[in-house]
């Protein structure tokens, strides 16, 4: 009995790590398909346990263990089975006086009284376990959307923690350390790395330039960058020219720098092989004695030279210059003294005032004048009155 | 349903009270009038009109009398060169003949004597923009590069050859006042002096042209400017022309009685359409030799080197050589025209109205580079708008750069502003230092703003 029993446990076991899987759409049971699993030893349509809460809602927790159903889900014991096992259980069953394993488990369970009480607490437990805890409809986070958000955890703050944006500064200073620690004890290790700059020889000519983002992909990773100045390459004046004008606009009058790209490939290599195979046909065709090009006149409008303004050297206020400015306003200030002691220094507003003055006085004479000429025949009319007044 | 939304539709009922409805009597009805409809439209006066409520107060409207047409023209261009209530500075030479060509008067202000004043005027050599109008009386400046102009034009009399040059220079530098004092030095010493003021008046199209028949491409003279001119030309050279006799017969164009003066043939042209072969004829007669000297001056370059505004009859565009006022110039300036008794030709570029001429620049520059003795500047050779006409019209002439005068110079000259009344402070070394710097380094005309014009009585 107690071998069987135990196979009954057995059985309970698989079942349960078989549904482990499906715990999650119970909640969820419109989103959910069922696995699709053969049925071996069933005849009763399948049900599930999800199935039942779905529509019966929490009242169908009682017939959900039912589902739970021995001959439903062995297939997973099944599978872990030897056929030497299972020949074993056979003549179980045979020596027990039943023709197969599932008569005589239906049997033993039928005729095992403790069995309810028992094995129907582990089932709760167990189920319990698969369905987990009820989700609180009144929480703020409840969603029936997302049982991820179904948990009492957000609802619970217990003043026991520093804000959110304290711990976003925490982890900021916690970064910096970081790199702070780098900095101090891993970096001076790259010194081990460092090579002595060697200055290209007359031979390398060339002067390329790539791009890397470090392993990550990134559209400009293929676009490569060919410089190098054509009074390098050995050409005589006629041809170094006719390279300067076959160059276009790719040619910088100022630094004196033929400069080209190429992105147009899929990969570096291929890009810069192109820019060789142009580097070299540029050379062969400035090589070319037929046309010299020496008619054609550098055309260099592509390039704008801006003058930059700069301090003049002559105005920089050095200690000579500090001394020549002094003597010469001295010499200045002594020619002025001098000019106001002779009366020469113009003195704009002494000038206006004497005119003012000169003009004042004149019109003061012309009025004296002309009173004058007007008194004369008042004081013979006044004779007139008085010789009046005597007769 | 449907009826019930078309009844929502309907007005509501609403019961109106009894008492509000008027009663109505036959005698007060209006539905007779109402329904004669509105007054018939008679005529525009019977349409309604719109009417726009203005709650504006009615300002007092004060008769002004408006100008009469050109009065504001004449106001803005009048010439003003003497000034009352400046005071009047007292011992200032005057210019004689030969001062402004001495090296000794290098640096000194000199007046210009009244009757020289009245033949500028009459040449429009004095122009607005010039401060006249705060002095008591013109005076001038003579600066360096006056005295070297003027020692070359007395040179040129001696080698009996013209003396071509062009005046440049930053803005307001006194390009068009040296031009005044070459006209005045000229005057002075006796010599026929032509002038046209500004370039642009030529070429901008706001004056008359009319084709010179046969020529190919065609030509243009303008026939009331060159009258205008001609009659200037006579007004300032009065003296000098009724001294010089006719030399060759100009029958064909004017009947002249034997022995007639130059005067006469200047006079001889009552009628715009013999404007120019007068003037030409003058011209003509003014390069034989024997006659006096020439100075052929003309400001504002620039305007006389481009594409004209005019139009010929098929409607292509004129270059301003083909004018034949214009061409005369250029020819003279580029030497084609000999001036067997001397003179001169001087063109002034001007800064603040001018456009941007490659060749013009590129001339200018290689000539000045070339009396420098510095590297003669290079043609760009993919500059498009080059113009071989204006290249070969000028390098033959010299160039004069005017810039800022020297401490010394501005010195005199601020003591004449100073005298006239025109500063009030006391100039020592410092303030005319710090005018001098405030005016770019002695640009005059940037003085003149910074001390003249900022004023504050």
């Amino acid at each position: 009995m107690a071998s069987a029993s135990s196979a009954g446990r057995l059985c309970i076991l698989a079942c349960r790590q078989a549904l482990r899987v499906p715990r999650m759409p119970r909640t969820q049971p419109i989103a959910w398909h069922a696995p699709t699993l053969s049925r071996a030893f069933a005849t009763t349509p399948r049900r599930l346990a999800g199935e039942k809460a779905g529509q019966e809602g929490e009242d169908g927790d009682g017939d959900a263990y039912k589902t739970l159903d021995l001959k439903l889900m062995n297939k997973a014991f099944l599978e872990s089975v030897t056929p030497e096992s299972l020949r074993q259980l056979d003549e179980l069953a045979k020596n027990n006086g039943y023709t197969s394993v599932d008569e005589y488990l239906e049997a033993t369970l039928r005729e095992t009284p403790g069995w309810a009480s028992e094995d129907r607490a582990l089932e709760e437990d167990l189920f319990r376990d698969d369905a987990g805890e009820k989700p609180n409809k009144s929480s703020f986070w409840f969603d029936e959307e997302d049982p991820e958000t179904n948990t009492e955890e957000h609802d619970e703050f217990d003043e026991d923690d520093i804000t959110s944006m304290a711990h976003g500064k925490l982890d900021e200073i916690r970064d910096m350390r970081h790199y702070a620690r780098l900095a101090i004890w891993e970096m001076p290790l790259l010194a081990k790395f460092a090579k002595p700059f060697v200055p290209p020889t007359e031979k390398q000519v060339l002067r390329w330039r790539y791009t890397t983002y470090m392993g990550e992909s990134h559209p400009a990773e293929k676009k490569v960058v060919v410089q190098f100045a054509p009074d390098d390459l050995k050409l005589t004046p006629v041809q170094t020219e006719k390279l300067k004008k076959l160059a276009g606009p790719r040619y910088n009058p100022e630094t004196e720098l033929v400069k080209m790209s190429c992105e147009s490939f899929e990969h570096q290599a291929q890009n810069k092989q192109y820019l060789v195979n142009l580097v070299n046909d540029l050379i062969t065709a400035a090589k070319d004695p037929k046309d010299t090009f020496a008619d054609i006149p550098l055309d260099l409008r592509h390039h704008k030279v801006e003058p930059k303004p700069r301090f003049p050297k002559e105005w920089r206020l050095t200690e000579e210059r500090k001394k020549e400015l002094a003597e010469i306003r001295q010499k200045a200030a002594i020619a002025d003294a001098k000019k106001a002691e002779e009366g020469l220094l113009v003195e704009g507003q002494k000038l206006i005032d004497n005119f003012l003055i000169q003009k004042l006085a004149e019109e003061q004479e012309k009025e004296r004048v002309a009173e004058l000429a007007a008194a004369v025949p008042r004081m013979g009319k006044a004779s007139g009155g008085a010789a009046r007044l005597r007769r | 349903m449907a009826s019930l939304s078309l009844r929502t539709l309907v007005r509501p009922a609403i019961p109106v009270a009894p008492r509000i409805q008027p009663i109505m009597v036959a005698a007060f009805s209006t539905s007779s009038f109402l329904a004669a409809g509105p007054p018939a439209v008679k005529s525009r006066k019977d349409l309604p009109k719109k009417t726009k409520k203005t709650y504006k107060k009615k300002q007092n409207i004060v008769p002004v009398k408006k100008p009469q047409p050109g009065e504001r023209k004449a106001f803005r261009k009048r010439i003003q060169l003497s000034n009352n209530s400046a005071l009047p500075v007292t011992g200032i030479e005057s210019l004689e003949a030969a001062t402004m060509a001495r090296a000794e008067s290098g640096g000194k202000m000199f007046a210009v004597p009244d009757e020289v004043v009245d033949q500028l005027r009459a040449l429009e050599a004095f122009k607005t923009t010039q401060t006249w109008n705060l002095f008591r009386k013109p005076h001038v400046l003579v600066r360096k590069e006056t005295v070297e102009l003027m020692s070359k034009l007395e040179a040129s009399v001696e080698k009996k050859e013209a003396f071509k040059c062009v005046l440049t220079g930053s803005a307001l530098s006194g390009k068009s006042l040296t031009l005044l004092q070459a006209m005045s030095y000229a005057l002075l010493n006796e010599w026929v002096v032509i002038h046209i003021p500004e370039g642009q008046d030529l070429t901008n199209g706001n004056t008359e042209f009319s084709p010179v028949p046969d020529t190919e491409p065609m030509q243009f003279t303008q026939p009331v400017y060159c009258l205008k001119l001609l009659q200037n030309i006579y007004k300032a050279n009065k003296a000098v022309l009724e001294k010089t006799p006719v030399k060759m017969d100009w029958s064909r164009l004017t009947s002249l009685k034997q022995g007639a003066t130059l005067a006469d043939l200047a006079l001889s042209a009552k009628e715009s359409e013999f404007a120019w072969p007068t003037l030409s004829a003058l011209w003509t007669e003014l390069t034989q030799p024997g006659q006096p000297p020439v100075l052929f001056a003309l400001d504002g370059l620039a305007h006389i080197n481009k594409v004209s505004a005019y139009r010929d009859p098929s409607f292509n565009t004129v270059h301003a050589h083909e004018l034949l006022l214009v061409r005369t110039f250029v020819d003279a300036l580029a030497g084609k025209t000999k001036l067997p008794n001397g003179g001169a030709v001087i063109a002034a570029t001007s800064e603040n109205n001018t456009h941007y001429h490659p060749s013009q620049e590129l001339v200018l520059s290689q000539l000045e580079a070339g009396q420098a003795g510095r590297e003669v500047p290079k043609p760009n050779a993919y500059e498009k708008k080059y113009d071989d006409r204006v290249y070969d019209a000028l390098k033959n002439s010299q160039v004069i750069r005017l810039e800022g005068v020297s401490k010394d110079e501005a010195r005199v000259l601020m003591e004449y502003w100073g005298a006239s009344g025109m500063l009030r402070s006391v100039l020592d070394s410092r303030a005319v230092a710090e005018k001098w710097a405030l005016g770019g380094h002695g640009i005059v005309g940037e003085m003149e703003r910074a001390s003249l014009m900022t004023m504050r009585m």
